[in-house]
């Protein structure tokens, strides 16, 4: 298991730019992804200059990066005459380009365009014959990967993209069938990628446990003491659980309607000082009474690492409202999931003397973890305590087992002393 | 107290025990590291979603080693061994007049040489989903059906030279040498793609006299499916391309692996007047071959001028083109096959074509061989390796006999 913020990076990386990686090898191809929005289909074109010129007719490679300026009607005109959708009863579909862009950054270059698509009225939208040949009309070696990147009512997402089929030479078109989705498709999945991007996500885990490892005993003064009762147990967990999703519920609604920026390498950082920051309170108290409020201001950081991964989902209030909040559930489940199978088990040894030794290597384990994670985040390079904390991640459920062993070892012999004991009295 | 330390640290230990316990059998607790690898299978899964070019569709892992872009791990120096062992490989065990009991034989001894690992990792049954299996692209893109050779004994590498060498005869074998050398001059650009030791051999149905089987032998710029005991007699597909055009081995030769492909290409195209050119030349573009890997029995309608058109001395050009691939086989089977390819009938429904230019030195530079069975393709393209050069990529195929017509509707 990796960290969540490198897994999220990743993959969405990889995600938005998987049919061009996947393709790069030998033969530049061009890659169309397809997002199934309410009333309308927008379709990204990819398109390899090199190749694109010799469809086109006019040398692009000399000076691309004035390629829009000079002929950016021709172009709009040229790809707007190769990409036509045509409903089921034989209609065309209304094509319109509502940006170009390029990518000079990486060879082979490409022209990025932005298609709206619209079914005329009545026809259906998840429905259509794609007939597409940019490029391949004159360069009919030339491959053009179809994928649909969004599609909420079928559970698409950006980060699970799936490939309809590749046009080249006389296939140049492409029988579109989206139906058959709903509503509720789409909300369990991002149910489903709530709930598995927090179990991925070893860093958020680490910061709520080690935040409510000391949530069952006292503080004094400087100090942990006793067990606090279970009435306060209790109460510090929810306190403590309500206060980070708050945080992270704000920030990743703000990050995921563009109001805040969304994850970036000094957020990561500020997870694992977060981590950090727990791990010394459980050693010693250093915000004693005020965990919710930690756990709240740190549920703002972490939640702007969520909310990279649902930027792309959801263009509609609606659909973006229905987004987030099954991301959310996913989330909450997850994390309640986790607290329900540690915390009974932190509470039962939470009474014995032996709960300070638990707290205490609970705390270091975190303490170099997180060190480990911030220097890694800072310079932006691995590092072998990081990787092995990388590595061991997985192993964590184990650590969970332990724990309920002990604690209920403990609560047996507890259980056979004071019979012991109650035997000669 | 004291009690109480002694019960802390069995209970520490007693933790500790249960965590490496943990660690060392998570093999087989897919229930931990389910979590973990999720992330991974994403990816992952999301990029199996998306194949390669050339991938052929469907295709990929039938009966044989699943992992796609996995190389195995290399034993044996491919390069070396092969520039060592001459032209003159012991066949003496398998001598027969009939060179495809002598290939059978062959492939069966070879067998012999392998691992029982290896022996199972080269068999399998000969159907289309397997045989489709090849490419053009290096092998950490695209797997190929069989055993590495970089992972054979230098004694079963011998043992399929012996075997490579009868089947695809003098000049065949010694293009697939120089293809092979090739890719050890891309090593030094790119190890984890390119070596001589990525070329693979495999048995589609089990070598024999009498029944049908195909010996395919594959690697990043090199494809040939020689079946024996088909339908038809065959050699295709095969797939030839170099890069670079031209280089020095190890062994301190100087090798130009298709040189006489592009010269009897050139001569051909190069040899016709302005006119026939204008009929000659295709309205399209390319920038690879057309029916290449994964795209079997794909022939577009016929186009181009036709051979029987042509004055005597132009067609004798096609005919040394036809043969500069077909010639690449043994003599038995390449002969049965140019009789076909050749005959007034065939020649007088061959077309040839062009796209781009004729120079057949700069991208985009096509010629195309286009008969009633015969197919040849041969395109320039930008280097991969070398991008201020180009390299070349060919394809023959037989309408009638590609797999030896075995899965012809």
């Amino acid at each position: 298991m990796r960290k969540l913020i490198g897994v999220f990076a990743v993959m969405l990386l990889l995600c938005l730019n998987l049919v061009q990686t996947a393709s790069a090898h030998e033969m530049p191809s061009s890659a169309v992804s397809l997002d199934f929005e309410e009333n309308r289909v927008t379709a990204e074109l990819v398109l390899p200059i090199d190749r694109l010129e010799i469809a086109f007719g006019q040398t692009l490679t000399d000076s691309p990066s004035e390629v829009i300026a000079t002929y950016g009607d021709e172009l709009e005109a040229y790809i707007i005459e190769h990409v036509n959708p045509v409903s089921p009863d034989g209609e065309d579909w209304s094509v319109s380009v509502t940006d170009m862009s390029l990518q000079l950054d990486e060879q082979p270059y490409d022209l990025i365009v932005q298609l709206e698509m619209e079914p005329p009225s009545g026809a259906p939208l998840d429905q259509f014959t794609f007939n597409y040949d940019v490029i391949i009309n004159q360069l009919i070696t030339h491959k053009a990967l179809i994928s649909v990147t969004s599609d909420w009512n079928n559970g698409v997402t950006t980060s699970d993209p799936v490939l309809l089929g590749t046009l080249r030479a006389d296939v140049t078109s492409i029988e579109v069938d989206r139906s058959g989705g709903s509503w509720w498709h789409g909300f369990t999945n991002l149910v489903q990628l709530g709930i598995s991007h927090i179990a991925e996500g070893t860093d958020h885990l680490m910061f709520l446990l080690v935040l409510l490892l000391p949530a069952p005993i006292l503080a004094r003064g400087k100090r942990w003491t006793k067990f606090g009762g279970v009435r306060h147990s209790i109460a510090q967990l929810l306190k403590v659980a309500t206060a980070f999703t708050v945080g992270h519920s704000l920030t990743l609604i703000a990050g995921a309607l563009g109001w805040i920026p969304g994850s970036s390498q000094w957020v990561e950082t500020l997870i694992a000082v977060s981590i950090l920051v727990s791990a010394i309170h459980a050693i010693r108290p250093i915000f004693p009474g005020r965990e919710a409020l930690v756990a709240f201001g740190f549920g703002l950081i972490h939640g702007m690492a969520f909310a990279s991964l649902i930027e792309e989902i959801g263009l509609s209030p609606w659909r973006m409202a229905s987004s987030l909040l099954g991301f959310n559930v996913g989330i909450e489940l997850m994390q309640l999931t986790v607290i329900a199978a540690t915390m009974p088990w932190l509470l039962l040894l939470s009474v014995t003397r032996l709960y300070r030794f638990i707290r205490l290597a609970g705390a270091g384990i975190a303490i170099v973890a997180s060190v480990a994670w911030i220097v890694e985040r800072v310079t932006q390079a691995s590092n072998p305590v990081a990787s092995a904390v990388n590595a061991s991640a997985p192993y964590a459920g184990w650590l969970i087992v332990a724990i309920a062993v002990i604690a209920i070892t403990v609560a047996l012999w507890r259980k056979l002393i004071l019979v012991h004991k109650s035997k000669p009295a | 107290m004291k009690k109480n330390i002694t019960f802390t640290l069995t209970c520490m230990t007693l933790v500790l025990g249960l965590v490496l316990g943990a660690c060392s059998n998570n093999s087989n607790s897919s229930d931990t590291a389910a979590t973990a690898s999720s992330s991974d299978m994403q990816t992952g899964g999301a990029q199996g979603g998306t194949p390669p070019d050339g991938t052929p569709p469907g295709g990929g892992n039938g009966g044989g080693p699943g992992g796609g872009a996995d190389i195995p791990e290399s034993v044996t120096d491919v390069a070396a061994i092969i520039e060592e062992v001459d032209a003159t490989a012991d066949t003496s065990a398998c001598s027969s007049d009939d060179t495809t009991v002598q290939i059978a034989c062959l492939a069966n001894a070879f067998k012999e040489t392998l691992t029982d690992e290896q022996a199972e990792e080269v068999q399998y049954e000969l159907t289309e989903e397997n045989a489709e299996v090849w490419s053009n692209l290096p092998v950490n893109a695209v797997e190929r059906n069989g055993v590495m050779l970089g992972s054979l004994s230098e004694d079963s590498l011998k043992a399929f030279f012996a075997l490579a060498q009868t089947a695809l005869g003098e000049s065949g074998y010694e293009t697939f040498k120089e293809v092979v050398l090739a890719d050890n001059n891309l090593n030094s650009v790119n190890s984890g793609m390119w070596s001589s030791d990525y070329y693979f051999v495999a048995f589609l149905g089990e070598p024999s006299d009498t029944s049908a089987w195909i010996l395919q032998i594959g690697g990043h710029h090199y494809a040939s499916n020689l079946s024996y005991n088909t339908q038809v007699t065959s050699a295709t597909p095969t797939f030839t391309g170099t890069e670079p055009l031209t280089y020095t081995s190890d062994g301190g030769v100087t090798y130009a692996p298709l040189q006489g492909r592009r010269d009897a290409m050139y001569g051909m195209i190069n040899s016709l007047t302005d006119t026939q050119l204008e009929e000659a030349q295709l309205s399209k573009s390319f920038d690879d071959v057309l029916v290449g890997p994964g795209e079997d029995g794909a022939f577009p309608t016929s186009e181009g001028i036709t051979v029987s058109e042509l004055t005597d001395e132009q067609q004798e050009l096609v005919k040394a083109a036809i043969e500069a691939w077909v010639k690449d086989t043994n003599d038995e089977v390449s002969e049965e096959l140019l009789s076909s390819y050749l005959s007034a009938e065939a020649l007088s429904q061959t077309k040839i074509s062009w796209s781009g230019s004729t120079s057949l030195d700069e991208h985009g530079s096509y010629v195309r061989i286009d008969g009633p069975r015969v197919w040849i393709e041969f395109i320039c393209q930008t280097g991969v390796a070398y991008q201020d050069q180009i390299h070349y990529h060919t394809v023959w195929r037989d309408k009638e006999a590609d797999y030896g017509g075995s899965f012809s509707s």
